[in-house]
């Protein structure tokens, strides 16, 4: 199932082989550049802030153990979102999201703490915003753990179909199937949202 | 007929840049003549865009740190490894420096409800020092089981991956 990357050419893996041979610094800045987009993974699978920083700093904790006996077969990402999404799919297992869904789906309980600062320009824009945003979550929510990691590493980790099959441990073509069936839940259950004439043309320019 | 979802799995591909330039092509040609396509790549456009609205503030400092804080502790604690993180010797003086940043995290953290700041955890208490004790332990224990997290592709299986698609 697993392709034979290259990983040589991945700095991240250069960097995680140097920190394997003792180099510290080199885990610092492995350190540095993914965990943001780790806990915003999580963050975004589990919507949850207290639980997304747990989990990060479990993987990061797993990525220092596992040291010793790393070996490169991928990419780092892969493996770093495999570890990611493992413990997230196994937490959403665990605990069926039930309040976690009760939340978002429920538009009126406020922004959660990990929101952006809005910075529309009108009240009224403000709030429009704000209550998309909210639908977005709920959306992305209310899909099945599997397709929920696919969109958030397709859509907002810019991962390929290929990265994203060797993460999930499927093919190229079921990650597309995947992918295709968790946006069009997401379209059906954002269509009320969608603003006709918007993105009219777009398409042909 | 069936080719419509064709067409309509390559507008997500289109939408997000990774339609290759002759699918791209033929796409628009069919988009030309088929009005209910045509709408749903109208939806399928704004979905993205609204999906892209959903953004995240960058992670705070704080959290950076309690990070920074556990794995000194492990260091401190696996000394045996021949590799540890911070230093590749013993070195006692950081055991005071992690204790002085558990002191500040404590303090930071017990401000009261700052957006972007976990409040679960509150580091530098003695439950808590516990409970990172014990999630060590686990930690190792997971290790002796052996999991294959070392390796790429053999993390542990859950029963979604490879069979929920
Ligand atoms: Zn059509």
């Amino acid at each position: 199932m697993e392709r034979a990357a290259v990983p040589n050419r991945d700095p991240d893996t250069h960097l995680m082989l140097t920190f394997q041979q003792g180099d510290p610094s080199s885990f610092t800045q492995l350190l540095t550049k993914y965990r943001q987009p780790v806990v915003h993974f999580f963050y975004r699978m589990i919507q949850d802030p207290a639980v997304a920083e747990e989990l990060a700093q479990e993987v990061f904790l797993r990525i220092f153990h596992a040291r010793a006996r790393y070996v490169p077969k991928a990419r780092f990402t892969t493996w770093l979102f495999r570890i990611a999404t493992n413990l997230a799919l196994n937490y959403l297992r665990d605990t069926r999201m039930e309040q976690c869904r009760e939340r978002t789906t429920d538009v009126d309980t406020g922004e959660l703490p990990w929101d952006l600062p809005d910075t529309s320009p009108t009240p009224e824009e403000r709030l429009l915003r704000e209550a998309r945003v909210q639908e977005v979550r709920a959306a992305i929510a209310s899909l099945p753990p599997t397709q929920r990691a696919a969109v958030i590493m397709h859509k907002y980790h810019d991962m390929e179909y290929r990265e994203i099959a060797m993460v999930l441990g499927c093919s190229e073509s079921a990650v597309k199937s995947l992918l295709y069936r968790a946006y069009e839940n997401l379209r059906t259950r954002l269509v009320h949202l969608v603003r006709p004439g918007n993105a009219a043309g777009s398409l042909r320019r | 007929m069936n080719s419509h979802r064709v067409y309509r799995q390559w507008l997500i591909w289109y939408v997000s840049g990774e339609l290759p330039v002759n699918q791209a092509r033929a796409l628009r040609h069919h988009l030309d003549s088929c009005p209910v396509c045509a709408r749903w790549f109208e939806e399928q456009l704004e979905l993205w865009r609204m999906l892209s609205e959903w953004r995240l503030p960058e992670v705070t400092v704080a959290s950076n740190r309690e990070l920074e804080w556990r794995l000194e502790l492990e260091r401190s604690r696996g000394s045996s490894h021949a590799v540890a993180y911070g230093a590749a010797e013993w070195a006692p003086w950081r055991l005071v420096v992690a204790a002085a940043v558990t002191c500040a995290l404590a303090l930071v953290l017990s401000l009261p409800n700052r957006p972007g700041v976990a409040t679960r955890s509150e580091p530098g208490t003695l439950v808590e020092l516990e409970r990172i004790e014990q999630v060590l332990e686990d930690l190792e224990m997971l290790q002796q089981l052996d999991l294959g997290l070392d390796e790429p592709g053999a993390g542990p299986q859950v029963s979604t991956v490879g069979t929920g698609v």
